[in-house]
């Protein structure tokens, strides 16, 4: 996956800093309890604040500069936290656990990686295999706004602060919509300015699709669960059209 | 379901002009070979041409309102048209038929008035039932343009023969799915006079991944989708999704 290795050398500058959905799958793992497996764990930033906490945590990645990253933090810690932490290179449409979680998630948009109905269906069905009875599966997809899916093609510029030098930065993000296939190409690049003043360019490219959220049901009930909750913000307030984001709590049937 | 009585009088003038799915449900019959089952029937807008085609239509429908108005044309028609006629007033979502279809269809958005996943799932159930299992199902539904979705209420016109104007008043709810149409039939009398009747419903959208996972779910595999009545490949700006869909052994 050279898509997410090229995104894998950037990402924690744009979102490590970015904690809004920790407490929410903190929170989560408190009322399942452990073990817990993150699907598309990344660099960790989810994944860490979980083993800090006292989680027994595996995280499955398709992308190995992701988990290098990821190593490279844990690294840092104590013995103890890195004692808790399992990291499996895999892809979650067919990976099978022989282990059973509790909590299974999958935060930040990252199941709109999965391009199809199929693929998203794969894996809902692997997750399946390896939750515990009693255990829940959380997703988090953002809620498409359809004032925004009107336009195939969309450009956005940001300015941000670069994290690790506190210079600006400029992030330029190139969304080209099938509306048809329900699906974008993204084409990002971060702009980060040297000691020297030169400028250097990281740029990455993916692809992800939007989920509606009766088709979310759908998905999640063809692949055999029901749906205990939606949640349109990480404080829990309940879902509706302009939450902006849906958390689906799901349980097996 | 008043609502859809009270409309039944103006469905023909509101909707008359939208006939170029008739063709299409047509040839799809032929290929059927075998009795067909048309659901939400309505005043016989399809059925009676197929009927006409010589082909043992079965209609169904919740409101008998429409199916009254459909009754009132049928009687005009020739005897052995008649003949190719049932009709029965009933819901969709639980109604069983003891007779097995080899085509069973839902045209011109229909379907969409089932306005939750559960009654849309409730329906097709009841479908596979009573579909042979050589049959074909296929649904007709608008494809969702984005761009009115996002807008909260709209308003449309049309002229209708006999310069009666019907007025379309549109209010979504987009976190349910939902949207209630206002429809006001305005006629003018010869002195001037206008006569307005308005009827209200709500229906619901579908995207096109939803509609292939209903229908999945409910046991059946997606064969074709058109585009359009003209059999044109579905894409975004087709404006319509026509599913035709076969049944799944029962063992999936």
């Amino acid at each position: 996956m050279p898509e997410y290795d090229a995104y894998s050398v950037y990402y924690d500058v744009l979102y490590g800093q970015w904690q809004i959905d920790v407490p929410f799958y903190l929170a989560m793992a408190k009322e399942t309890g452990g073990p817990v497996l993150e699907l598309a764990c990344g660099t960790g930033r989810v994944l860490l604040p979980l083993a800090r906490a006292g989680f027994d945590v595996t995280g499955i990645e398709l992308s190995q500069a992701m988990l290098d990253k990821l190593q490279a933090k844990l690294d840092k810690e104590p013995r103890e936290v890195q004692a808790r932490v399992a990291l499996k290179c895999g892809d979650m449409r067919d990976y099978r656990f022989t282990q059973k979680f509790r909590l299974v998630f999958c935060a930040f948009n990252s199941f709109l990686h999965l391009m199809t109905t199929e693929d998203q269906l794969a894996c809902l069905h692997s997750v399946r295999e390896y939750l515990a009875d009693d255990g829940r599966l959380v997703i988090h997809i953002f809620a498409p706004d359809h004032s925004r899916l009107t336009s195939r093609d969309e450009t956005e510029i940001a300015v941000e602060r670069d994290p690790e030098t506190g210079r600006d930065m400029v992030v330029t993000d190139i969304s080209k919509r099938d509306l048809a296939s329900q699906t974008i190409s993204v084409w990002e690049c971060v702009d980060r300015i040297e000691d020297d003043g030169s400028v250097k360019r990281y740029p990455a490219s993916f692809t992800l699709c939007w989920i509606h959220h009766r088709e979310m049901h759908l998905l999640l009930r063809c692949a055999g669960y029901e749906v205990a909750n939606v949640y349109g913000g990480y404080d829990k307030r309940p879902y509706d059209y302009v939450s902006g984001i849906e958390l689906f709590v799901a349980r097996k049937v | 379901m008043p609502e859809y009585d009270s409309y039944a009088p103006f469905y023909d003038t509101s909707h008359g002009g939208t006939p170029d799915d008739i063709p299409f449900f047509t040839e799809l019959t032929r290929e059927a070979n075998g009795p067909v089952c048309e659901l939400a029937c309505g005043t016989g807008r399809i059925l009676i041409p197929l009927a006409r085609a010589g082909i043992d239509v079965t209609g169904l429908d919740i409101s008998q309102g429409m199916l009254d108005v459909l009754q009132g044309k049928l009687d005009k028609e020739p005897r052995d048209v008649q003949s190719h006629v049932a009709l029965k007033c009933a819901d969709m979502r639980d109604y069983h038929f003891s007779q097995k279809f080899k085509l069973v269809f839902c045209a011109f958005n229909s379907f969409l008035h089932l306005l939750t996943t559960d009654d849309q799932l409730a329906c097709l159930a009841c479908v596979r039932e009573y579909l042979a299992d050589d049959g074909v199902l296929c649904i007709g539904v608008f494809a969702p343009f984005h761009d009115l979705l996002a807008r909260r209420a709209d308003t449309d016109e049309q002229l209708c023969p006999d310069n009666a104007i019907a007025r379309y008043f549109t209010t979504r709810n987009q976190a349910e799915q939902t949207m209630e149409l206002a429809i006001a039939h305005e006629t003018t009398d010869a002195d001037g006079t206008v006569h307005r009747h308005t009827t209200r419903f709500t229906l619901c959208w579908i995207h096109h991944r939803e509609m292939h996972l209903l229908l999945r779910l409910a046991g059946y595999k997606v064969e074709k989708v058109y585009g359009g009545y003209d059999k044109r490949p579905y894409d975004y700006v087709s404006g319509r999704q026509v599913f035709v869909a076969r049944p799944l052994p029962a063992t999936h």
